[in-house]
């Protein structure tokens, strides 16, 4: 590229240029709003800024003040204990739900072809939508599932005013509005699974599940983990559903990293330590992040 | 001994539970739905039949919730179309690039996608105040553009990775140039590409709460975030809501169901092929 | 008159050498053929005569023009793809006919030599049809068509028989031929398959990792190789090679003498690859068995119809012999002679011709 400068330049070179030509203008747009708000959401997180007193945005004399106080914060740490068990629930639930269903649409009748498209409709909902829906079926009053219970002689307490299952209760939800995409991904790796070794496995005297076991398990199994991390992502902004469904509450039970970030934020106007956890959990989604890149461009490779 | 019957349903025991299982995971979209016409005394009412009214709905009409709406669909379809607009030149550069950092600018491009919205959102916002953006649909549409324009570079790369080289080194010589070839060449066969990432794209933006929520407060408002107004009034207008709610998801299912093909790449980001 | 002309032009990929130093005057009107295994370079070679590929170093001359950094489209140049790189979306008359359309040509005449190039090749009933509605054979065809309606000055066709089967291989090969001699332009055809070279190329140039290594027409390679790679390539079955020294006059093998060619120069004890086609090994009856000849123990007999081949172990080495047809299995002992105006003599250690 260098002989492009002094010299008469190649035809690739030339498309290079033209290629990159075409690239700016995202790459300007995205830096734009990505870079300049991460650098600036780094620098309010060495202040503590407090829209409520003035002047405190340039204040940088204790630049890790918000990072050491977070440790030191009861509910911030509580938080993160929240996090952990939407998370850990989230990827645990969504893989078998996922998967599960995946096996069982994986055969291409009309009816599973049909259901593969039907399926994906919690997916795609506003998750405000998902929210107000499960807010109403988890209110006892209201709920015609409450209703079913009771009439079957099972009648179930209030989950959402319940500290202890309030959580729970937006891990259901959570995982029926998520549960598609790791339907879709492990959908979409079966079909890639050769026939051969599962014939071989079949003449050999193989059962379903060891067929399932042994064969079409290890095939899928990295997309299962990307998958995973996927949903590790994604758990973290959680956001929609505890808004709507809890508040966060009852007390902290449901409030999880992001929310009390928000609550930071947007109740105690404590914008410096707000950004402090919102650069740690950035740190998390770039380190995960990496990771998916890493092996979905390592089986890029293998499987061209 | 196998019937005939069950000769040409071979799979008639796993498709009736597929179609039991489909019934029940759909029960809370169908009971929102149903409980949208339902009329107001009766809405929480246990029985399958009822007389279904518009009373929601009209409701709905004659208050602020169209306006509302109308915010909704010019902020996701500004933002997509823009999105498009520069994302998609992007991802073919990123795809028939030769140039080092293509690697780079994938991770980066990723992690927008994956960031939190609160990370975004305490510096936009700050910003916002003090540009006069701040509860505008030009603001909206500015973050929305971001995470759009991050999700279309991701989809439409694969797409264009599909299309042999070979076919454009072809066309450079029967004489086109590079951008030439990009447009009669390569985008022509990744048409379905195009029309699934733009839908998935105005998905993505029309579903948006967090965003819409800080960063708008009456005027430049988008449905999911006035659906949340109507628990603020006493007593909950649960058909209101139920109503609003079906109006917000119905653009979003219609459309999902025309790009399903596509929608394990743009939810996945891409990690797999096909 | 114009020519392809490559002065010392060389190709790398950050530090990998895949073109070395190659200098070729190609002539003008000619089939020239790269023949070598996949990776030596010959179809780096191509692409940088088409310009999809930038030169590292060297010159690139096609008729008087210097076109080393021009872009494909200017360099009068027309392709034709392994995978033949048909435009899916468009029909095969708008294949046909894209390239002129791209340069501003008039309709009329775009449409006036579609019609020509359709009808040499065949394709007058498909202009309407869609790449994916036809047969290997037919895309073929319209590859090959897509570059003569250009009317380029050189043509370049990168392995474009490899997707077929062979015997539409076959074909093919007889309509490229055909064609050639029609149109008369000059062409660069790129393979691996030493028959196709063989029966179409007037010039052969032979690569190996990026090496030019020999030049010349097809019986001059096959008659006289530069060296042992070249010798094993060409002629089927491959040519025998025997490791020997030169010992007075005569070559020695591990227990046997044979007389050396005529009239060629050797150190004496110097260790020599003696090579020999195995249709040229002679067996003689064993009466006539003497001092000049040596023999084979055959370990296979593969019975080709008319002719036979046998494989069996000579002087402590591997021996194949071509006869006609033969009673000989595996277990005989044969007489065979190696005359010395068959024999090709390399130097052991690099590998080229020494008589």
């Amino acid at each position: 590229m260098a002989a492009a400068l002094a010299g008469p330049a190649s035809w690739t070179a030339r498309r290079d240029r033209d290629l990159v030509r075409g690239l700016a203008p995202a790459l300007v747009v995205l830096a734009g709003l990505t870079v300049v708000p991460g650098i600036y959401l780094v620098l309010t997180s060495l202040t503590p800024l407090n829209l409520a007193s003035p002047g405190s945005e340039w204040d940088f004399s204790r630049p890790l003040g918000n990072y050491v106080g977070m440790f030191e914060d009861p509910r911030f740490v509580h938080s993160v204990g929240v996090q952990i068990k939407l998370s850990v629930a989230s990827v645990v639930l969504q893989l078998l739900i996922g998967l599960g269903v995946a096996l069982l649409l994986h055969p291409n009748t009309t009816v599973r072809q049909l259901a593969r498209s039907w399926m994906l409709v919690p997916m795609v909902l506003p998750p405000i939508v998902v929210g107000i829906t499960w807010l109403a079926l988890f209110t006892v009053d209201i709920s015609p599932i409450h209703k079913f219970l009771a009439w079957i002689g099972l009648p179930m307490a209030p989950l959402l005013t319940n500290a202890s299952t309030a959580i729970w209760a937006i891990v259901l939800a959570g995982t029926w509005q998520h549960f598609p995409f790791a339907m879709l991904m492990a959908l979409a790796a079966l079909q890639m699974v050769p026939e051969n070794p599962i014939e071989a496995a079949r003449i050999d005297g193989a059962s379903r599940w060891q067929v399932f076991w042994h064969v079409r398990l290890p095939f899928i199994a990295p997309t299962l983990v990307v998958a995973g991390l996927f949903i590790l992502i994604d758990s973290v902004k959680a956001f929609p559903l505890i808004f709507i469904m809890t508040d966060g509450g009852p007390g902290e039970a449901t409030e999880v990293t992001n929310f009390y970030v928000y609550r930071q934020a947007f109740s105690f106007s404590l914008w410096g330590y707000g950004s402090a956890i919102a650069v740690l959990m950035m740190t998390g989604v770039f380190v995960l992040s990496w990771v998916i890149d890493r092996i979905t461009t390592r089986n890029d490779g293998q499987w061209s | 001994m196998t019937s005939a019957w069950q000769r040409r349903f071979p799979h008639w025991r796993g498709d009736t539970v597929t179609a039991l299982l489909v019934l029940l995971v759909l029960f809370p979209f169908f009971y929102l739905i149903q409980m949208s016409f339902r009329p107001k005394e009766d809405i929480f009412g246990g029985g399958f039949f009822f007389s279904p009214t518009l009373e929601h709905y009209g409701a709905l009409w004659r208050g602020n919730f169209p306006f509302s709406f109308v915010n909704s669909v010019v902020t996701a379809s500004c933002a997509t179309v823009l999105a498009m607009a520069i994302g998609v030149p992007a991802a073919y550069s990123l795809s028939r690039a030769s140039f080092g950092g293509a690697r780079q600018i994938g991770l980066w491009i990723l992690v927008t996608r994956m960031a939190p919205p609160i990370a975004f959102t305490i510096p936009l916002f700050i910003a916002y105040r003090y540009a006069g953006l701040h509860d505008t649909r030009t603001g909206l549409v500015i973050v929305y553009l971001t995470f759009s324009l991050a999700l279309v570079i991701w989809m439409m790369k694969p797409f264009f990775d599909a299309v042999p080289r070979q076919l454009e080194e072809a066309a450079a010589i029967d004489g086109c140039s590079t951008w030439k070839t990009f447009l009669t060449i390569t985008l022509p066969l990744t048409a379905p590409g195009l029309a699934a990432t733009a839908v998935i794209c105005f998905i993505q933006s029309w579903n948006d709460f967090f965003f819409a929520l800080i960063l708008t407060r009456t005027q430049a408002s988008t449905a999911p975030v006035a659906i949340v107004g109507f628990i603020q009034y006493v007593g909950w207008e649960w058909g209101r809501m139920a109503a609003a709610g079906t109006l917000v998801m119905m653009p979003v299912v219609l459309f999902s169901v025309l790009v399903r093909k596509y929608l394990v790449r743009g939810l996945a980001a891409g990690s797999i092929k096909g | 008159m114009s020519t392809v002309s490559l002065e010392g032009v060389w190709k790398r990929f950050g530090d990998v050498v895949a073109v070395r130093d190659v200098g070729l005057q190609l002539p003008h009107g000619g089939l020239t053929v790269f023949l070598g295994p996949s990776g030596c370079g010959k179809t780096t070679t191509l692409r940088m005569i088409a310009g999809l590929e930038s030169v590292s170093e060297g010159r690139i001359l096609i008729g008087e023009r210097d076109v080393t950094w021009l872009d494909p489209k200017d360099r009068n140049i027309a392709m034709v793809f392994q995978n033949y790189a048909l435009y899916p979306h468009k029909t095969v008359a708008e294949n046909l006919g894209f390239g002129l359309k791209i340069r501003g040509v008039a309709a009329a005449e775009i449409a006036a030599r579609v019609a020509n190039a359709s009808q040499l090749l065949g394709l007058a009933d498909l202009l309407e049809r869609r790449p994916k509605q036809l047969s290997g054979g037919q895309m073929q065809r319209v590859a090959l068509g897509r570059a003569l309606v250009r009317d380029a000055e050189v043509f370049l066709l990168d392995e474009p028989l490899s997707n077929l089967d062979a015997k539409l291989r076959v074909q093919m090969r007889e309509e490229i031929y055909k064609l050639h001699r029609r149109i008369g332009k000059s062409m660069i055809y790129v393979t691996h398959d030493q028959i196709e070279a063989m029966t179409l190329a007037d010039g052969i140039v032979i690569m190996r990792d990026g090496v030019v290594q020999q030049v010349g027409s097809p019986l001059e390679i096959f008659d006289r190789p530069t060296n042992v790679y070249v010798a094993g390539f060409i002629g089927t079955p491959e040519m025998n090679l025997l490791d020997m020294r030169a010992a007075g006059g005569n070559l020695a093998g591990a227990s046997c003498i044979v007389s050396a060619p005529a009239g060629c120069a050797i150190a004496p004890d110097a260790p020599l690859k003696v090579g020999i086609r195995p249709d040229h090994v002679v067996v003689v009856p064993d009466s006539e068995a003497d001092s000049s000849s040596g023999w084979l123990e055959v370990d296979v007999c593969e019975h080709l119809g008319t002719t036979t081949l046998l494989i069996g172990g000579f002087d402590g080495q591997r021996l194949r012999v071509l006869t006609p047809r033969s009673n000989a299995r595996p277990g005989d002992r044969l007489a065979v002679r190696l005359p010395a105006d068959r024999l090709h003599l390399f130097d052991a250690g690099s590998g080229e011709r020494i008589h």
